[in-house]
Formats: structure tokens, sequence, C-alpha cells
């Protein structure tokens, strides 16, 4: 590894046989130590080998091993024939976050804190295989996997037409055709719309603990005090069962289009191929079911501030939506390239056209969501991560200890316990979950903010403090 | 060592001794199962699966005997097929397929399975489970018994 600037390494292309293009990691030498640990680096150096890749490869921050891709890893490919892979989306095709900000300070909020806390848990349903409260019908199904959040508005009155303009991508991807996804993806879905999840998705309540750019947060709308909830979600059952077979359909094809891959989880095919388009037609489709599900959820929130909270619905305001497993048809330069972020969220700087115009002064909102003991931040795209990293920032703090080790320090009990001492309001159906995702598993969420910041990617706006937390 | 190991039925009849345990792995679940013969291995799974998707009281409603065929390029792609075809069947009946009966695996080229299953509801999910990966994928013989290791989305 080589140093090439301020917190960015180098490994160059003449580094391993079969990479394109160098692979670049923004790090500060801590991050870097990190991240050279495991295998996230020779998954990176795998993507840079990928038919059609183009310029570099960039890892973010808080990259660390993850299967074909490495999670916090970003790559472009030259269309029309660079490849797509399903697996530099990943199975969780658009998980994302979601910023509402509630128009209460927390000495405001009070001892409502708890109340609210649990009518949320009991009203937004969690777990793996933990349907929603709407079973679609395939009518309904096709409508939300084409129509996206926008569909849950319209159709729906499932929110307000403000909550689409402030999702990336007005929340809803071109091209989808649900012709392309399987009937057993669509039935893992049918009934999962408006749930969490698990393992690490979540519902936070909390409180902007300090403003750090006064300007891009009062473009966002938040201030010191001020009470907000992040929703932490994806595509659930659908977007798994379209990842499973597309990577199986496109490993199968390898040998057809003459890929070799160091990793089979990085099967792939060039996107102008029949099964690319198809891939990114149903990517697509899991990707606005996705946007549709925190639609869904948010609407829950709204509903159930107003009832527990006694604010009015409009009153709750959406700051942003954004993806952070997905892969979108962007220029760069002139140039059309296939983006994959796997574990990276966009980060546009102020000035481009596809932010919203209210926040394009200062740049997209940018999310990084750190542990439930610790804090997350909000930031803003700088114009310079368009030339850096494809447009890229990271997605949140990191893993640095798997959920096994977590598990044996400590139990959820204990856990749970050390949270509500710190006056954290802990929801979770599971002890061994909540365990899995304690906050020392985690990266220090505040070095990796630094050093997005000083790398250029993004820029610090404000810090949110947890103050109560539900749990996929 | 063992985590969800010792011996266990993958049906009515018991097939052997078959264990299994979590390795390292940062972000995902990494499961290395060891059997004395390919179907416990593949059996094994089936219960791993199982019993991560959550606890299972006594199956007032067992639900019916479901066949299964599948077919793939090798034995490695076979357990990962085999995984994912749990996986989803599982999300989808909303119930947990541990029970197996028989099973047949041909670890010849391609690799083949046939099996019958059943789905047993499900009194919490729990499962973090969202796909089998072919990252990594091992099926091999060592050492007079079979080994497998498959990394699992979690």
């Amino acid at each position: 590894m080589v140093a090439v600037g301020d917190f960015a390494f180098e490994l160059p292309q003449v580094a391993r046989a079969g990479m394109r293009v160098p692979a670049r990691v923004y790090a500060d030498e801590t991050l870097l130590s990190a991240i050279l640990e495991g295998d996230a680096m020779l998954q990176l150096a795998n993507v840079a080998t990928l038919p059609g890749v183009f310029e570099c490869v960039y890892g973010m921050p808080d990259m660390h091993e993850g299967y074909g891709f490495p999670v916090g890893g970003v790559a472009a490919t030259l269309l029309p024939d660079g490849v797509v892979s399903p697996g530099g989306v990943g199975f969780d095709i658009n998980c994302g976050v979601r910023l509402l900000a509630l128009p209460l300070t927390q000495s405001q909020l009070g001892g409502r804190l708890e109340s609210f806390v649990h009518e949320l848990s009991r009203s937004i349903p969690s777990g793996t295989g933990h349907g929603g409260q709407w079973r679609l019908s395939d009518v309904e199904l096709d409508a939300v996997l084409t129509g996206g959040g926008a569909c849950l508005v319209r159709a729906h009155g499932l929110g307000l037409d403000a909550d689409i303009a402030n999702t990336e991508s007005c929340g809803c991807l071109a091209g989808a055709d649900p012709t392309t996804v399987s009937q057993r993806a669509k039935d893992r879905g049918r009934n999962q719309l408006g749930s969490l999840g698990a393992g690490n998705h979540f519902v936070e309540v909390q409180v902007v603990e300090r403003v750090s750019d006064d300007a891009a947060a009062s473009a966002f709308g938040l201030a010191a005090n001020q009470v907000t909830v992040l929703i932490h979600t994806g595509s659930r059952g659908l977007g798994h069962q379209v990842c499973t077979d597309y990577v199986k359909l496109m490993d199968g094809r390898l040998g057809a289009y003459g890929i070799q891959l160091p990793d089979r989880q990085l099967s792939c095919a060039p996107a102008s191929s029949p099964e690319g388009q198809a891939y990114l037609a149903a990517m697509a489709c899991a990707a606005n079911f996705a946007w549709a599900n925190r639609q869904r959820i948010a609407h829950t929130v709204r509903q159930t501030a107003v009832r527990v909270l006694g604010v009015s619905g409009d009153e709750v305001r959406m700051i942003y939506d954004v993806a952070h497993n997905i892969a979108k048809i962007e220029e760069h330069g002139g140039r059309r390239l296939c983006v994959h972020r796997k574990g990276a969220t966009r980060a546009f700087g102020p000035g481009h056209a596809e932010v919203p115009e209210w926040y394009r002064s200062v740049g997209q909102p940018v999310f990084i969501p750190g542990s439930m003991g610790t804090a997350s931040w909000v930031l803003a795209g700088e114009k310079a991560a368009e030339m850096r990293s494809w447009g890229s920032a990271c997605h949140g703090a990191g893993r640095s200890m798997s959920r096994h080790a977590a598990k044996q320090q400590v139990t959820g009990g204990a856990l749970r316990r050390e949270l509500e001492a710190q006056g954290i309001v802990v929801r979770c159906p599971t002890s061994a979950g909540l365990a899995e995702e304690a906050p020392f598993a985690y990266k220090d969420v505040d070095r990796v903010a630094a050093v997005v910041e000083g790398a250029g990617l993004a820029r610090r706006v404000a810090r949110l403090r947890p103050l109560g937390v539900i749990k996929g | 060592m063992s985590t969800n190991g010792g011996p266990r039925p993958t049906s009515g009849e018991r097939r052997g001794t078959a264990t299994s345990r979590t390795l390292q792995h940062v972000g995902e679940w990494k499961v290395e199962l060891r059997a004395p013969t390919i179907e416990s291995l593949f059996g094994e799974l089936a219960h791993v699966l199982a019993e991560a998707t959550g606890p299972r009281g006594s199956p007032s409603e067992p639900g019916a005997w479901e066949r299964i065929e599948l077919e793939a390029a090798d034995c490695p792609t076979l357990l990962v097929d085999w995984a994912n075809e749990l996986i989803g069947r599982s999300e989808v009946a909303a119930r947990a397929y541990g029970a197996v009966r028989n099973l047949v695996v041909e670890a010849s080229v391609p690799a083949r399975l046939t099996a019958e299953v059943r789905g047993d509801p499900v009194d919490e999910w729990v499962s973090p489970v969202k796909a089998a990966t072919y990252h990594g994928v091992v099926v091999e013989r060592q050492e007079g018994e079979w080994r497998g290791v498959i990394l699992l989305d979690v």
C-alpha cells in the first residue's frame, strides 16, 4: 500500500496479477490497520479484476471483509459492455437509511421517550422472516416494484409528496420489470412491506447533540437538541432472493462470456447482455421495494409520533433517504458508468443536478450510522467526491468484531443494562441479537466521519446521539 | 468446539454423527460442517438453518413432506443451492425445514440431490440468515469424513 495523499492509500495495479485498475482506500493509519487485518483488501483487489472496471476501485473508511466485494467497496464499470455484478450490490439490495426530523427538542420529548420507543417497537415488525401488516396481491406488489416509494404515497396515501422529493432517485429506479423477478422472490417479499428485518437493521430515536456546519444543518432543517428518527432497512426477502437468483444465473454463464474470476461470489455479466439487463431490471424492482419499505415504516413512525407525542404528521419532516447497496447508471466525466456501491453511500456535492434543489447549495445529505451506544453522523456530500470515489462516502462505522465474538464478550441482558444506564431505551426481539450489535463490535464512528471529511468525500454537519433503539 | 453440533437425526432415522461450528468472519456467519457421509453433511446444514430460524414447539401442525430435486455443477455449488433452497422455502412458508428424509446426494459432476423436507412451525422468528454465498464454499473428503464450509449472509 502506498500513501497517495491525505487519508488515501493505494494498491497499484501491478501489485497482483489480474488487476485491471488500482485499488484505493480512504483511511487513516488506525483504520487502515483494521482494514488490513481481514481479507477486505484482497477482496477489493479482486474487484479490480472485473471486466470493464474503470479507472480505480475504492474502499471507504469503514471497509471490512465481506464476500466477493468487501463491505464498503465502490467500483464503476464502463458501459455498455462493462459488467454488472449482483455480488457488488449484495443480497440486501438497496439497504439504506432514512432520517426523519421531529418538531421537538429532547426536553420537549421528556418522559414520553419510553412510550414512543415502545409504541414504535409494537408497530414495526422485526426479524428476518417476520412479515409486515400488509399482504400484497400480485397487482399491488408489481405496482410497488415499478413505482417504489411514490406508489405508496400516491396510490395508498402512506406519506407526503415531500418524502418522495427527499429520497435518492425520488425513491424509484427506472427500468424495473417485475417479470424479471422470480416467483419465490415475490413470495418472500409479499408480506414484508413495512418490516425491519434482522441483523443490524434498526429504528433509532436520536437527538442532535451538536452541529458542525450551521449552513448545511440549516439547509437540512436540523438544529441542536432536535429529536430525529433514523430508519435502517432494505428490500427484505425479495431482494435477498433476487440476488440469489442472479448470482446463480451469472455463475453458470461465466464461461459463455469468457469471464474468469478470483471469487465466484463476484459472478457477473456484461451489463449489455441479456443476463445483465435482466439483473438490472430485477435489481431496480428490489430497490423500489426497499424504498417502499422504508416509506411504509416512515409512515408508521409519523402515525406513532402523532398518537404518542401529539405532533402533526406534516411536521415530521423527512430529511433524506440514501441507498447503500446498489448499482446505478451514472454519468461521470462524460462517461456512462455502472457504479456499484456495496456498503457505500452516494455523496454528490453542491450543484449536482440529482441533489434536491433545496439542498443543492450545500450537497447531498449523507448518513453514517454508528453503533447503538455511540452516535451517528449527518454529513454533506462534497464536489471532490465525484472525482475521488465516484461520488461516494461510507455507510456506517464498520464492524471490527464478528457477531460470534461479540456474543462471547457480552450478554444481551448485560448490554441492555449498560445502554439503559446511559439513558438509552432498548427494544430487541432477542438477547443474542442485541449482543451481536454491541458498540464495541464497531469501529469508532467519530474517527470514520473525520476521515470521510479529511479525504474530501463529505463534510460533517451534525452528530446524533441515540435515545432509543428498536433492533431488528 | 461444536456450537450447533452433536449427534442429531436428519430424518426419522439417525444418519450418524454430524457436527457444525462457527468459524471466524467479521461480518457474516461462516459455518464448518463435519459428517461421516455426504448425506449427513447436507442434513446437518438443514438442521443448522432450522435451528437458526427460531425456537420450535412440538409441531402441532407439521407440514407435509415436500420433495426437492437439485442439480449443480459440483458438490460445493450443490451445498450452496441446497442452503438457498431451504432458506427461500422457509421464509415463504414461515416454517423451519429441519426434518429431512430420503436424502440422496450424488457427489458427481454434475452433482445431484434428492430429498424430502418438512417445514415445522416456528414459535418466534429470529433467524438473521438472508442467503448462502459461493464465497469460499468447500465440500471435501478429509481423513475419512466429509467436511463443508459455507458462508451465510446475515
